[in-house]
């Protein structure tokens, strides 16, 4: 279940310009997507493989009717995945007009970030992934790194499986 | 005021303004039955009357066939054009206006 | 826009595009006095509904195109090229006047005149002068949507019309002003009012006392009448009798769904009651009367309803295959029988409504002709066209999205394939090429054939290109079919333009992504100087098909049933393998190749023995070595490219019973890695 937080800055929120933003673990890290891309969090259930797709894309799944591919965050980022439990979430995106999951060992909450005050990406991670990252932002005591969702999903690089 | 009445010792004049839409149906209503309570001959102005939904037709219809049945009768002023053109093509005019 | 000005620009383009048919027909033959009729019912029809809206140049164009007609008609001229050219130029000219009325309403254009007097010119003998194309757009006028006053419809059908609204007024609903927005669209020849209204105590105010019965003349379909009348309210009784004896007009259906109905007599009497429709705030029915050639009838629905009803059937074989396969032993022979019987239901009204959406290809191939006379004229070929097959149908969709490859292969099989008079002469070819296109229907799918009968396909050159590119080297030979499917890579086309081969800038490579993103496959076939010919290959139905459900390890995979020979155990089989590698399985005398459907997985192997599963497409076959066979359903095809992308290998996929996804093998794919075994074989056998 997601529970949404008020920021722990005292500042009006008038004054501040923010948008909400889902919010998780991945690894050590705390990552977060815009709320208004997400379409919705289901509980993971297991994904047909798709031969020859790259490690990251655990498979498709069936999404009221519409077959949907579902990507492994964590494999994604270059970790090893983690065998799925109870909290195990996907994260259902749109990106262009494409529809897909994203694979999550759980959902922290919904923030409401102050994107004023998101800085570039300091290179912290290596090449391959630095272009899943949009910025940085510190809120409260939390370090939450912004991601992009269009160059996780990157149709392009996968454009066709070849068999 | 879309729809007025003045009424004399000899007879009532109802003076019928700009349009009567389906909601001044229930005003027009109102006043035929005081008219008709109050049975007299009867003068309709309607020369400013640009429109009138049907159901105010019927009004006037209902209005004349009572007056008619006590023996009163009702006189319809010269239309407006624009309204003469529309109930005329369409013969509710000549219904209207015979007896 | 509203609606009836949206049902007035359907109409206006059928009645182009019916002009314009109507015309090739005629050049290419006879003077028929029925098709010149026909000419001049369009050129009639359109001229009275176009000033109807109000567009009174495009309504004075047409009936100068419309008396030029009459005087064909009269002076009984042969349609000569040089007539028929005009006459398509003056169709040109609607179109662009039309397209005006869109965004700068009513406005004209400086050719008009002068096209006019040509065509009149010609027919009465003159000889012509050149006349230049319709002029850019004229400064924007104010647009008019707005109809104008009452049209003069002389001559137009009459009608006897008793409209008794639905019993209920409102604001919305006010009788007499739908009456007079009926003169909007013709004229109210004669009216009559009948009322039984009651004296004022008993009057209620919202009920309707009063009936209308009219004499009606209008270029306007019946329907749209109707519609205007049913509007505002449920409940209207509307009867709508022709008059004269004067034919209501058919327009041919476009790309619009025409469903027909049971097929009624001709002409001139209708039946007398028609049955109210349901009022819809956008009404789209309409309905065409039966034309003098006694055509069925036919209704048009929106294609929003039909897609609707198409998801819906879908949904509903799915949850039909998951009932099924809740069976238990444990079910009982009710349950048993009445699933049994809805499978049935299921199937019938799937294969109903699948109907529906199927159209004759005749709706893309018709646009065909005009283009292939323009494009040879501007290249100084001379192509004759044929077309055969015209009545096979093809789902709607797949019709829209194949105009384009189509497209493409045939003005590629003008400006390559088929040589300049003189060539062919030289060659003793007659110096009218042919293109002949075809469509014909074969196990499931949907074959589209462009052939045409020029140079071929110069593979030599082709290899030469393909070293070129570096993707062989001087010493690699490959094999025909290896060589034209180099011809549909991306890049190949783009390089130096090669003037024997088809392909220039859109690329074949383009052509091929848009077959095979429709479930689809395109395949050439070539002979120098004899000629080139492209097969397509479409699924008949996009959605729903029956499929046999194969294993391998916990994989499950569906492979479609109309591609399945038989099966055998593999043991019972002899086999054998060509340098280790490309193996070959004995099938009654024949050798055929063996796929591992684990391999072609990226499953391991197993030492299990399994299953071969005898599949054919087109005359070639492959064993594919499964573990298991599931079992058979139907199954809902669903596209993988909609949110992932095209997976080679794979038809798409579908949801089985239980509500997992299953990938759907595509045996084109199959067939030609086994085809690779075949070819190595052949060379040593």
């Amino acid at each position: 279940m997601t529970t949404i937080t008020q920021p722990t800055e005292t500042t009006t929120a008038t004054e501040m310009n923010t948008d909400k933003y889902l919010v998780f673990q991945i690894g050590n890290e705390t990552y977060g997507v815009p709320l208004l891309q997400v379409q919705e969090i289901r509980t993971y259930t297991p994904a047909t493989r798709v031969p020859n797709a790259p490690d990251y894309v655990l498979g498709v799944i069936n999404l009221r009717g519409n077959i949907i591919a579902v990507i492994d965050a964590r494999t994604r980022f270059g970790l090893p995945p983690l065998p799925e439990d109870e909290s195990t979430v996907v994260v259902v995106a749109q990106v262009s007009d494409k529809i897909f999951g994203l694979r999550l060992d759980s959902v922290s909450d919904v923030m409401d970030i102050p994107i004023d005050q998101v800085q570039p990406t300091p290179p912290i991670a290596s090449e391959a992934t630095q272009r899943f990252l949009s910025g940085v932002v510190q809120v409260g005591e939390r370090v939450v790194i912004l991601l992009n969702l269009r160059e996780i999903f990157d149709i392009d690089a996968l454009s066709s499986i070849a068999a | 005021m879309q729809v007025s009445l003045k009424t004399t010792a000899k007879k009532h004049k109802a003076t019928l303004n700009g349009e009567i839409g389906f909601a001044e149906t229930a005003t027009l209503y109102e006043t035929a039955q005081q008219i008709a309570r109050n049975p007299k001959e009867t003068q309709i102005d309607w020369s400013n009357l640009t429109a009138i939904h049907y159901a105010g037709v019927q009004v006037l219809f209902a209005l004349r066939k009572s007056l008619e049945e006590q023996g009163y009768k009702v006189q319809f002023t010269e239309p407006n054009p624009q309204l003469y053109q529309h109930l005329h093509t369409f013969g509710v005019w000549d219904a209207l206006i015979q007896s | 826009m509203d609606s009836l000005m949206q049902l007035f620009y359907d109409e206006a383009n059928e009645m182009v595009e019916g002009m314009e048919q109507v015309l090739l027909a005629l050049e290419s033959g006879e003077p028929d006095p029925e098709t010149v009729n026909a000419l001049f019912r369009y050129a009639h029809s359109f001229k009275g509904n176009s000033a109807a809206m109000g567009f009174t140049h495009l309504s004075k164009f047409t009936h100068g195109l419309e008396s030029a007609m009459e005087a064909l008609r009269k002076e009984q001229r042969t349609l000569t090229p040089e007539l028929a050219t005009l006459l398509l130029q003056a169709v040109d000219m609607i179109r662009t006047l039309l397209e005006r009325t869109r965004t700068e309403g009513d406005v004209g254009d400086p050719t008009c005149e002068p096209l006019l007097q040509q065509i009149n010119a010609v027919i009465n003998g003159e000889t012509p002068q050149p006349v230049p194309a319709p002029s850019a757009p004229m400064p924007s006028a104010p647009v008019q949507t707005a109809p104008a006053e009452p049209p003069t419809t002389q001559g137009a059908p009459q009608y006897r019309i008793t409209y008794q609204p639905a019993p209920t007024l409102s604001a919305e609903h006010d009788p007499l002003q739908l009456l007079t927005e009926l003169q909007e669209y013709g004229q109210v020849i004669e009216c009559r009012f009948r009322e039984q209204i009651p004296p004022l105590e008993q009057l209620k105010t919202d009920a309707c006392y009063g009936s209308w019965e009219l004499l009606y003349e209008t270029a306007f379909e019946p329907a749209i009448v109707r519609a205007l009348l049913e509007l505002a309210a449920e409940g209207a009784e509307v009867r709508i009798e022709p008059v004269n004896a004067a034919p209501t007009e058919t327009a041919q259906p476009t790309a619009a769904e025409t469903v027909a109905a049971a097929s009624q007599p001709s002409v001139a009497t209708p039946p007398p009651t028609e049955t109210p429709a349901a009022a819809a705030a956008a009404a789209t029915a309409a309905v065409n009367a039966a034309a003098s050639k006694g055509e069925a009838q036919s209704i048009r629905v929106s294609t929003e309803k039909i897609d609707a009803l198409m998801n819906l059937v879908s949904e509903i074989v799915i949850a039909q295959s998951m009932l099924s396969s809740a069976q238990t032993a444990d079910t009982d022979e009710r349950t048993r029988a009445a699933i049994t019987q809805m499978e049935r239901h299921v199937r019938d009204l799937h294969e109903r409504v699948m109907a529906i959406r199927l159209l004759p290809v005749s709706y893309l191939f018709n646009r065909f002709p005009r283009m292939v006379r323009d494009t040879a004229a501007k290249l100084g070929k001379k192509v004759n066209f044929e077309v055969e097959g015209e009545e096979t149908e093809l789902d709607r969709t797949l019709l829209e999205a194949l105009s384009d490859p189509l497209t493409h292969l045939i003005r590629n099989a003008i400006d390559h394939g088929i040589e300049p008079p003189d060539e062919r002469r030289q060659n003793g070819k007659p110096e009218t090429g042919t293109i002949k296109l075809s469509a014909y229907q074969s196990e499931g799918r949907i074959y589209i054939e462009v052939r045409d009968d020029g140079r071929g396909i110069n593979t030599e050159r082709v290899r030469q290109k393909a070293i070129q590119l570096g993707w062989i080297t001087e010493n690699d030979h490959p094999a025909e079919e290896t060589l034209y499917d180099f011809l549909f890579q991306p890049g190949f086309s783009t390089a130096q333009q090669v003037s024997d081969l088809s392909g220039r800038g859109v690329g074949m490579d383009v052509v091929k992504r848009n077959v095979e993103s429709l479930g689809g496959s395109i395949s050439v076939q070539s002979k120098r100087g004899e000629g080139t010919r492209f097969l397509l290959r479409v699924p008949l139905t996009l959605a729903i098909m029956d499929g046999l459900g194969l294993t391998v390890a916990d994989e499950h995979y569906i492979v479609p049933l109309t591609a399945v020979v038989e099966a055998f155990q593999y043991e019972s089989l002899q086999h054998t393998a060509l340098f280790d590698q490309y193996e070959m399985v004995n099938v009654r005398g024949e050798f055929i190749p063996l796929v591992r459907l684990r391999q072609f997985v990226g499953l391991p192997e197993t030492d299990h023995d399994g299953l071969i599963v005898v599949l054919e497409q087109e005359g070639e076959q492959i064993a594919l070595l499964i573990d298991g066979i599931a079992g058979q359903q139907q199954v809902v095809l669903k596209s993988l490219e909609e949110n992932f992308v095209r997976v080679h290998g794979f038809a798409g996929a579908t949801i089985l019973g239980d509500g997992r996804v299953a990938l759907i093998l595509d045996v084109s794919d199959l067939i030609r890695r086994g085809r690779q075994s075949a070819e190595r074989y052949a060379a040593v056998a």
